[in-house]
């Protein structure tokens, strides 16, 4: 299991910037999303990708690796495959968002173009079958099913049924609340998730992400990232003074 | 697409507080006899030792792998 970080959780973060803040937090991936400032797009070469994140381990004192783009329209699978693929990391695909015909279309090519491709969506029982047809139809040994998870919302037993063997193997995993909303959980599901995973041997990346915009300044505090708060952010910090999480030394 | 794990990972950075410890239990109790797991945490683990010691007295092993300064490893086993 790579434990990972969502670009969504410091959005304004440049990529040798987020890679270092991951670095520092012991956090061994990163994903990038669209609508934040990472700025990884076609038109990045792999050297230049590699050089930010060589910067960034040694500032931060661990390596990270990126784990997974996450793609906005379909155009731009084409456009990124290469890269995914001499950096291998996961190409996601939105699969709750494309058309069906556009998606398995997509997702073949770029798997064709030497990239690893991840039908990506929310978790729920409905998902699961239409995502094993559509595997069944592309039929690439290069694509694979990931899933984004919201224990808040989930049923209470999500971690069995996503670990179903009938279900398609999750290559990749999304979990949001996690990180400093994980303190104000209780007893959603996220313990059975991660015990299963282990003993599954999962090996693929589970990627904290924000649940909601409003943490943003206790995904700052967690991350280790200083000042910069601006003008209302005292509610928030007051927000999270509730919080035991933000001191990792404290949580047991 | 990613490498396959050799020896089984718990990470329980990610675990909400109240689950961590059962949760490490749990999984302790599936593994078969001779079998074990690497526990990941952001501190050292150390009052968990005293909990393994106090219920499972005997049958667990616990080594070291990794001790910060963010990030702790250790091997626990079922012996």
């Amino acid at each position: 299991m790579i434990l990972s970080l969502s670009s969504a959780a410091a959005p304004d973060l440049e990529l040798r910037e987020i890679a270092a803040v991951c670095s520092h937090r012991g956090l061994g991936g990163l994903e990038l999303v669209p609508g934040t400032a990472h700025g990884v797009g076609p038109h990045w070469s792999p050297s230049r990708v590699r050089s930010a994140l060589d910067a960034a381990a040694a500032e931060g004192g661990a390596a990270v690796r990126i784990v997974a783009l996450e793609v906005e329209r379909p155009a731009e699978a084409a456009q990124l495959a290469p890269l995914a693929g001499a950096l291998h990391l996961a190409l996601l695909l939105p699969a709750d968002r494309w058309e069906p015909g556009e998606l398995v279309a997509r997702a073949r090519a770029a798997a064709d173009d030497g990239a690893h491709v991840v039908l990506f969506r929310s978790f729920s029982s409905a998902a699961v079958s239409d995502t094993a047809s559509l595997l069944a139809e592309i039929g690439h040994a290069r694509v694979h099913a990931g899933w984004e998870v919201d224990p808040a919302s989930a049923p209470l037993d999500f971690a069995e049924r996503l670990l179903d063997p009938a279900a398609p193997p999750p290559a990749y995993l999304r979990l949001r609340g996690g990180g400093p909303e994980a303190a104000a959980q209780t007893g959603m599901g996220v313990g059975e998730l991660i015990g299963r995973l282990t003993l599954a041997r999962f090996a693929g990346p589970l990627v904290l992400t924000p649940s909601s915009p409003t943490f943003h300044v206790a995904w700052s505090a967690w991350l280790g990232r200083r000042g910069g708060w601006g003008c209302g952010s005292k509610a928030d910090r007051e927000l999270v003074g509730l919080s035991p999480a933000l001191s990792p030394a404290s949580v047991q | 697409m990613f490498e396959t794990n050799e020896a089984m990972t718990l990470d329980v950075r990610v675990i909400p507080p109240r689950e961590k410890h059962p949760t490490i239990f749990r999984t302790f109790d599936r593994l078969p006899e001779g079998g074990s797991f690497v526990l990941v945490n952001d501190h050292d683990p150390f009052p968990l030792r005293y909990q393994f010691e106090a219920e499972r007295p005997g049958g667990f092993t616990w080594d070291y792998l990794e001790q910060g300064p963010t990030v702790w490893r250790v091997r626990i086993g079922r012996s």
